[in-house]
């Protein structure tokens, strides 16, 4: 017979003591069995309120070549960049500090280059097919959520968004879809969007409210005798007609310049999703040469380049107007980046020990995280000094730590708090000398 | 307590987690070196359930649930009474059911409809625009008509999946898919076979053309002003109008450029002209005056091609030239569009799946990769399997093997079986897929090393045959068939899931036999436990867009409602099309087993599907007898009675003795009345009803 006594027994003294270190600490129970399942799983509230941030989030699964005209690659004089008079090497000042970069970089207006940081960061594959993994920080993630979908957890609940999952607008592909909870998400193209969520005025649009109410009596009449699964998911079809309600109709008119899925079209959108407050994280797709194996001349990176920074431009004079300018932070990560070593003249091969990705937001100093050097065959990212962000071979932070260094960073930013930044990524550290 | 015994206690408990925190927090892991491993290698074709969900209790499905997921699947359409009442009495029913619903003359095409589009996704003959053609035709496009270029993607994206279907309506095996050489066809898509055969590009980039090779001296002249000619007359080498050709747009050919307005025009040998006039395009040329002449696309009027040219098909084998014989002239409209020419003569193979055109377009490879993603995205259709350096397989020679690539350890474990199988590739096609001209890899034939498998391969016939004729084949396809009835994997442990692969590979891989055989499997039905049920639970999932799609032009007599096939998108008078676009979907994703499947509702599928469900209501409802679409269910609200009783059927899919029939008639009939007690009219109540009916769970989902 089980008695009490060994039942008391067994709770505080069984599984690892697991009972007795709980009414020690006054931590639950599973906290201490798995802290960070445990830290993880636990109701997101928000870390930081006056610290959260939109997002719109740039990726590419192509492994565009911004390490190709970024500031840090100017130094070694055998590194290979665009030699078109509009990719001139020119002076850029980011957070006061002078660099060489690409000359479209220097057409942003001071105010943003204030606040736009570049990232020598490894990414640790050259493959196409490990973006999805790369989103995942290289499956250094808690359950391998990937990281926009982290960011997108987290800050909802300090923004008050109608959904915490991120939206994808830009993906070019299936590929480069985001997941989240281990879900598909579904790709909504910009001229999709404005599609599915325009309401045309009228007799039906009127009779909404009524309809909504008939179709909660719907979903209860199906949810009855239904198992477990079917009623789940219809609760979720429940959440998804309120999510949809939530939705400010004053502000879909902004919607209405939408007349194709460029980049540019993809940055109205996320600028009225902000506005209308349906998710924290967006995610587009703004090419930069692509995957420009045989680029003669480096002309598509050239082309693709110009038009890439004049839409973060654009994006940052629109954040602007709108007011938006310190609540809405730019970032942007690939798969990979390219080779920029000699011999890369009429194109770039796959670089899975270099990649650069972008900040720009007011929670990010402005400057040059990590750095560049010959790494065979080619070059690849400096370890970073955690404490000032300078890429150098004595580092704390190697390489191949970068990336997730980097996704910590970015949480860290936006005010999550460091338990749960230590639980959601797995590896790295936060690089403090790159926060503002 | 003692305060002696609390301080030993807190002491001892803190120790604990400290070693507990440091145990799991203090060494975090480091990104690996190498390859990911994948923890799932040795089930390859399972990935693993979401991360975070739970697994819900287990609760069994009723006939009235599972039939209408089994029809719907397989053909769009409700359950009627007798056919819930069939299984009910003899759940063995099903099985009778489903062969009627893949052969009847009712159902059977709709069955086809709703299998092409799974063959397009499973061979992964989808997902692909024009420019994603342009490495086949560098440094061009494939067609620069805006008329003709949503056909020819169309026509490409289709044909696989056609032969397929074609292959398993007379009893062929599945594994006819890995190795056939004979393709469904338009004549537009006969000629742009034969073009990549004449147009060729080697692996630097450099076009050899062979018509002008073989035609050196032929002046290709079009004109306008002389009227249209004969195209017989046209290819006639005897006849006078030899390569004259009529294009309306040389009227205006001074939209080329200054100084290029003439009648007629005139164009040196050449394949990329010619086949650009054939498609309705004036190619880029410089006059007699010397005036540059900029490619002009063309009006819809101009192409040669008509739109049965992109309509019509025909089973055509591909061959390669006897000694001494020519391959197909690209430009032999007249006989493509004989039904007796069923041959065409080309010098690149074409076998299976894999070398295909628009699986070509999906998977470009270049100087770089060499092949490897083409090869790695076959073993992912054939096999349902990659390469991820998890392979068993011990290769004894490793012939192929790009020692650049290879030279490190964590790279070795994938090249060493990656490189010798794509080493027919390499040495059958250019990495811009013509035919391969550089000895070194010609001459490397390759080895096929996959998953236990070894076997020489000389030629990309034998590289189908060993997929063929591969063990990880029946589980691979049955896998697909699961994906895409159940929106997740089926356990491949699962013994019922065993059973259902043992079934396909005793048929003879008959595609008929899986079919009936999964769908009528408690794997789909949920009529019972098993194992993959009890391990990753019942998956629910929104009706995603192709489903919809089919569901709503199938049972309201829609040709297509959402505007998904070029030849008829362009009559859409909704924003249906632009709806969809964002609408969950099935895809592929490169390197990736498994099929990306948006399951969860979101605010968006909701929104979208409630304004698709408003357009449909607008062409179903009190249209007037001008405006109505043909075929198309006509509801009046002079009888909303009739008309609700519709939706409950034909739009919910609830058959009449479904418990939840009689209830949803009441609801749809008392959301009819209160809307019009609001003021609106009869008509806008009864759509807002049939709206209403178009959103309920069971319209917009699939398993309930």
């Amino acid at each position: 017979m089980f008695t009490r006594r060994q039942a008391l027994m067994s709770t505080l003294f069984g599984s690892g003591y697991v009972g007795l270190r709980a009414l020690a600490t006054g931590l639950p129970a599973a906290l201490l069995l798995d802290p960070r399942r445990a830290l993880a799983d636990v109701p997101v509230t928000c870390g930081s309120a006056a610290k959260a941030q939109y997002i719109i989030f740039q990726t590419s699964g192509n492994g565009d070549p911004i390490n190709g005209s970024a500031p840090g690659t100017y130094e070694d004089p055998l590194i290979v960049h665009s030699q078109d008079p509009t990719m001139a090497p020119t002076n850029v000042t980011l957070g006061g500090q002078t660099y060489k970069a690409a000359a479209p970089w220097a057409t942003l207006p001071p105010a943003v280059l204030a606040r736009t940081c570049f990232w020598h960061l490894m990414s640790n594959t050259p493959v196409h097919p490990k973006e999805p993994e790369v989103l995942k920080l290289m499956n250094t993630t808690y359950e391998d959520e990937m990281l926009p979908s982290i960011l997108a957890r987290q800050l909802a609940p300090c923004l008050g968004t109608i959904q915490s999952q991120p939206i994808s607008l830009g993906a070019a592909s299936p590929s480069e879809g985001l997941t989240y909870g281990g879900q598909a998400l579904p790709i909504l193209p910009a001229l999709a969007l404005k599609a599915t969520l325009t309401s045309a005025p009228g007799a039906l649009t009127n009779l909404q409210k009524l309809r909504d109410q008939s179709l909660n009596q719907l979903y209860d009449l199906y949810k009855n005798g239904a198992s477990p699964a079917q009623q789940a998911y219809i609760d979720s079809l429940v959440t998804s007609q309120q999510q949809v309600r939530n939705i400010s109709q004053n502000l879909l008119a902004q919607l209405g310049a939408i007349k194709d899925n460029s980049p540019a079209s993809q940055i109205t959108a996320a600028i009225a999703l902000i506005q209308m407050k349906v998710t924290p994280v967006i995610a587009v797709h703004i090419p930069f040469g692509g995957d420009n194996h045989r680029d003669i001349g480096l002309a598509a990176e050239t082309t693709q380049t110009v038009a890439a920074v004049a839409t973060i431009a654009s994006l940052m004079a629109q954040l602007t107007s709108a007011g938006l300018q310190d609540q809405v932070t730019f970032m942007s990560l690939n798969v990979f980046g390219r080779t920029i070593g000699p011999g890369n003249t009429d194109g770039r091969q796959h670089n899975p020990n270099h990649q650069v990705s972008i900040t720009i937001g007011k929670p990010f100093k402005g400057g040059v995280i990590g750095g560049v050097t010959p790494v065979k065959p080619d070059y690849g990212a400096l370890p970073i000094d955690s404490q000032t962000g300078a890429g150098t071979p004595s580092g704390d932070i190697t390489a191949i730590n970068s990336l997730p260094s980097f996704g910590q960073t970015l949480l860290a930013g936006v005010g999550v708090p460091s338990t749960v930044i230590s639980a959601q990524i797995m590896a790295g550290k936060v690089i403090t000398g790159a926060l503002a | 307590m003692s305060r002696t015994t609390f301080t030993l206690l807190s002491t001892l408990a803190a120790s604990m987690l400290a070693g507990a925190v440091a145990c799991d927090m203090g060494q975090a892991p480091s990104p690996q070196t190498g390859p990911q491993s994948n923890p799932d290698a040795m089930d390859a074709s399972t990935p693993p359930g979401p991360p975070g969900t739970t697994v819900l209790p287990f609760q069994a499905d009723p006939p009235s649930v599972y039939v209408a997921k089994v029809k719907n699947i397989l053909v769009g359409m409700p359950p009627t009474d007798a056919e819930v009442k069939a299984v009910e009495a003899d759940p063995t029913q099903l099985k009778t059911l489903i062969d009627g619903w893949m052969t009847s003359a009712e159902y059977q095409p709709l069955y086809t409809q709703k299998m092409m589009t799974f063959f397009e996704l499973a061979f992964q003959q989808t997902q692909v625009s024009l420019v994603d053609f342009a490495d086949q035709v560098f440094p061009r496009q494939a067609d620069i008509n805006a008329s003709t270029v949503p056909l020819l993607v169309q026509n490409a994206r289709e044909s696989f999946a056609r032969t397929v279907l074609d292959l398993v309506s007379q009893q062929h095996p599945l594994t006819e898919s890995m190795t056939t050489q004979s393709f469904m066809m338009t004549p537009a898509l006969m000629e742009f076979y034969a073009f990549l055969d004449a147009y060729q590009v080697d692996d630097a980039g450099k076009v050899t053309d062979r018509f002008r090779a073989a035609n050196p001296t032929v002046t290709i002249t079009v004109e306008a002003s002389q009227g249209p000619i004969p195209i017989s007359e046209t290819l006639d080498p005897t006849n006078a109008h030899y390569m004259t050709w009529y294009d309306p747009d040389v009227a205006n050919s001074g939209a080329q450029g200054a100084g290029c307005q003439g009648d007629p025009i005139t164009y040196p040998s050449s394949a990329t002209a010619l086949h650009y006039l054939i498609f309705g395009s004036l190619d880029g040329r410089t006059n007699g005056a010397g005036a540059k002449c900029n490619q002009y696309g063309g009006t819809p009027l101009a192409p040669q091609l008509t739109a049965t040219d992109f309509s019509t098909w025909k089973m055509v084998t591909i061959r390669a030239p006897k000694t001494g014989e020519a391959p197909t002239p690209f430009y032999d409209l007249a006989s493509f569009r004989s039904p007796t020419t069923t041959e065409l003569v080309l010098e690149v193979p074409r076998v299976g799946f894999f070398s295909t055109p628009a699986f070509f377009a999906n998977w470009v490879t270049n100087t770089s990769n060499e092949a490897r993603v083409t090869t790695n995205q076959t073993l992912i259709v054939a096999l349902g399997a990659a390469v991820d350096g998890t392979d068993p397989t011990a290769p004894p020679t490793t012939p192929g093997i790009d020692s650049a690539h290879a030279s490190q350890a964590a790279c070795f474990g994938c090249h060493q079986t990656l490189d010798p199988t794509r080493s027919i590739l390499a040495s059958t096609y250019s990495w811009n897929y013509h035919n391969q001209t550089e000895a070194l890899y010609a001459s490397q034939k390759g080895m096929f090393q996959f998953q236990n498998v070894i076997k020489p391969v000389n030629s990309v016939l034998d590289l189908g045959n060993v997929l063929a004729n591969h063990p990880l084949f029946p589980q691979a396809w049955a896998q697909k068939l699961c994906y895409y009835a159940n929106s997740g994997a089926c356990e491949t442990t699962d013994p019922e899931f065993k059973r259902v692969v043992s079934v396909f590979q005793s048929s003879g891989y008959s595609w008929s036999a899986l079919v009936k055989e999964l769908l009528s499997s408690p794997l789909t039905t949920n009529a019972m436990a098993t194992q993959t049920t009890t391990d990753k639970g019942e998956i629910i999932a929104v009706s995603r867009r192709d489903h919809l799609c089919a569901a709503l032009n199938f049972r309201l007599g829609f040709a297509d409602v959402c505007g998904l096939d070029a030849l008829t998108k362009a009559a859409s008078q909704t924003a249906i099309p632009e709806i969809v676009s964002g609408l969950p979907s099935d895809g592929y994703g490169r390197g990736s087993i498994a099929p990306v499947l948006p399951n969860q509702p979101n605010l968006f599928y909701r929104a979208g599907t409630e304004n698709i469900c408003e357009a449909v209501a607008g062409m179903t409802i009190d249209v007037p007898g001008t405006k109505q679409i043909p075929n198309v269910k006509q509801w009046s609200s002079a009888q909303p009675d009739a008309a609700i009783t519709d939706f409950v059927q034909l739009v919910m899919g609830l058959a009449p003795s479904d418990a939840r029939t009689a209830p949803a008639m009441a609801l749809l009939k008392a959301h009819f009345t209160a809307a019009t007690q609001t003021g609106a009219s009869a008509s806008d109540s009864l759509k807002s009803t049939f709206t209403l009916a178009c959103l309920a769970p069971s319209s917009v989902s699939i398993g309930l």
